[in-house]
């Protein structure tokens, strides 16, 4: 009895702070394993501290896209207007954008790659989504210059734009400036444009260099129209770092605090090696199966299937002879 | 006005030390360079003009007792002072945080009412990575919590996400679908648990144990129960288990062990026969997925299933390790020849 109320007492001295922790998790824990813990921790989780931020774009490449807005849009919902960073892949129906865009009061970064919408769903957005100053509309094939030319007039805060195309896309194709001087003519405070293998050409490029000075990096790798001169970038724009169009094969990270992000996520991938390492020496039957349930590491589920096949050997015995 | 200004704050830069208060009462002195470093003290310092004397010391926010005070203010300490590189930074953080649970949760509340986002960060990453891939049963003991959730507020969550009809994550469907059917099993054992508490003393139950076999079917459904046992049950288990990979002899006797034990869990319940058991098992299981699944979306699942099977079978050598990681696929295999060898060479 004692204990125990010494034990509540403390874990109630975290209220505030466990959003910050399970922000740190996984996605699925924090779906489908926080909320079983304890009352305390259910609520939190259902909280908007807790989905400030949402990434489920590995996970959205992986399911169908009803289920997709299901899912996103239940988590929109627990941010209950605090949404800073959505980070998904793959949307197509119309009404999920509009959902974005109506909880967007305080998105500042929104990738949204290899997307559906259109010239025409973003002219209706775009209004609302006024806080932007990260925006990624990767492999958005049904984008074009008048889409990027209503973002740039609606988000005056954009710092960093990507628009990276699939060579398989812009591969025989002419190419195109529009999409550049739409950028060029009003997006201003750009300092990070990523355009790899996009159809622009030497004169886009000049074109954007001259209209955004504040450009610090420029990725235009497989940008086959683009020939630039390196002295020429180096003495014109000293704080400029250009990648391609050549494409080398170590990625270089610029430092972005995007970038930053994926360092971290390395760092932590690391960790969870050996943490997994570690689980190999389990022999508790009961943690196998839970791994083999996470789907977690071959190494844990084997131990899982030996110990259940010994089980079965014995209920299938009798049929056998 | 201007000079009621410069009067106030031109003591206080004159003075290296300033006054904090902890919400135990005790006051201390802390250099105002480091304390400095920390947002909230900050504020009330260029603010409000509080800590240049012991009678207006900075009051910090009831979560800040004086043990953890001075864990952040080392962590200040160390990090306020220019030019030290990152590695050596990163390397002072990961020993910082080599601590108990408990003062990492108090650590990490502290540093968040102070708004020292930094600490806050590494703190609630150390949290996560000891979250990180445990079950529910298991972050409840590591941090203490009350297990208040009913059953049903249990099997909410999966509910969200089992609904995924890729054929990679198809076991994953029914590995929940098979917990949650020991979830309920579990519901009603642990009523069952109560009645016999109040009715038989350990002899009884040790009696059991010694009386006869059980069925081997029946291990399964108490798998779930045997996790809230006792540490010295654990260490037998895992002692059988250990005899079990030995030789064939000792594990025998190692399941012996297991289904006595899943017996006297079963105590109070009607006995079947092991097929009766099977057949309910799998109808159970049937009759839940149709539920859950729209029929297009089932009969696409089954026709990835079919695809599956077949697969399998061609590719045997390849796909043993894949069967062995999955109950789920050793029961298809289980009906056909390529199983039943594997079985016997098993057995």
């Amino acid at each position: 009895m004692e204990e125990a109320c010494e034990f509540r007492s403390w874990a109630e001295l975290i209220p505030d702070a466990l959003g910050v922790i399970f922000t740190n998790l996984s996605l699925q824990e924090r779906v489908t394993v926080i909320p079983r813990v304890c009352k305390s921790w259910a609520n939190a989780v259902t909280g908007p501290y807790c989905w400030q931020e949402i990434d489920i774009k590995d996970w959205s490449n992986r399911c169908q896209p009803d289920q997709l807005d299901r899912l996103l849009e239940m988590l929109i919902t627990r941010s209950s207007g605090s949404l800073r960073k959505l980070s998904v892949s793959g949307l197509q129906t119309e009404s999920i954008f509009t959902f974005i865009a109506e909880n967007a009061c305080s998105l500042h970064t929104l990738r949204l790659p290899r997307s559906s919408m259109n010239d025409s769903i973003v002219e209706q957005i775009a209004g609302r989504l006024s806080m932007i100053s990260f925006l990624d509309v990767s492999y958005c094939i049904k984008i074009g210059p008048y889409a990027l030319e209503m973002i740039g007039k609606n988000c005056k805060l954009l710092e960093g734009l990507c628009r990276n195309m699939h060579p398989l896309d812009t591969a025989s194709k002419p190419f195109q400036d529009d999409e550049a001087y739409a950028i060029a003519s009003t997006m201003p405070k750009l300092k990070h444009l990523e355009m790899a293998y996009h159809l622009i050409s030497t004169s886009g490029v000049l074109q954007i260099l001259a209209n955004c000075p504040k450009l610090e990096f420029l990725d235009q790798r497989g940008c086959w129209g683009v020939t630039l001169d390196h002295m020429f970038l180096k003495q014109k724009f000293p704080k400029l770092k250009v990648l391609g169009p050549f494409v080398l094969d170590t990625y270089e990270s610029d430092g972005w605090d995007d970038f930053s992000d994926v360092s971290d996520s390395s760092e932590y991938l690391a960790w969870d090696f050996v943490a997994g390492g570690m689980e190999e020496y389990y022999v508790d039957d009961s943690d196998s199966y839970d791994g083999m349930w996470d789907d977690e590491g071959r190494l844990d589920e084997l131990q899982f299937g030996f110990y259940e096949g010994i089980e079965d050997a014995g209920m299938y015995w009798p049929p056998s002879p | 006005m201007s000079e009621i200004d410069m009067a106030v704050i031109k003591p206080e830069m004159m003075k290296p030390y300033i006054w904090l208060e902890t919400s135990d009462g005790s006051i201390q002195q802390v250099e105002q360079e480091i304390a400095m470093y920390c947002p909230l003290i900050c504020q009330e310092i260029i603010q409000k003009g509080m800590g240049s004397s012991k009678s207006c010391a900075i009051c910090l926010p009831q979560r800040v007792s004086p043990v953890t005070l001075s864990l952040i203010l080392d962590y200040c300490r160390f990090h306020q002072v220019p030019g030290r590189s990152n590695k050596e930074r990163k390397s002072y953080d990961e020993k910082f945080i080599r601590m108990d649970t408990k003062r990492l949760c108090e650590l990490t509340s502290a540093a968040d009412s102070l708004q020292l986002k930094p600490l806050v960060d590494l703190t609630s990453r150390a949290l996560a990575r000891i979250i990180e891939g445990k079950s529910p049963e298991e972050i409840r003991e590591i941090f203490h919590l009350p297990d208040d959730l009913t059953e049903e507020e249990k099997l909410e969550p999966l509910k969200n996400t089992t609904d995924d009809p890729r054929i990679r994550l198809l076991n994953r469907l029914y590995a929940k679908k098979r917990k949650e059917l020991r979830e309920r099993e579990r519901l009603k054992n642990v009523e069952v648990e109560e009645e016999h508490v109040d009715e038989r003393s350990v002899d009884d139950l040790l009696s059991f144990i010694n009386g006869n076999d059980g069925d081997p079917k029946e291990v399964k459904t108490s798998k779930n129960k045997k996790k809230n046992r006792r540490k010295k049950e654990q260490q037998q288990k895992n002692s059988s288990l250990k005899e079990a990979s030995e030789v064939n002899k000792v594990e025998v006797n190692g399941q012996s062990i297991r289904h006595q034990s899943a017996e006297a869990d079963r105590i109070a319940e009607t006995s079947n026969s092991h097929t009766e058991d099977v057949f309910a098992h799998r109808e159970f299981d049937d009759g839940d997925i149709d539920d859950g699944i729209d029929p297009a979306l089932k009969e696409k699942i089954d026709r990835e299933v079919e695809d599956f099977a077949r697969r399998l079978n061609s590719d045997w050598p390849e796909r043993m390790q894949e069967l062995l990681s999955s109950g789920q696929e050793r029961k298809m295999m289980l009906f056909t020849p390529n199983g039943n060898s594997f079985l016997r060479r098993n057995a």
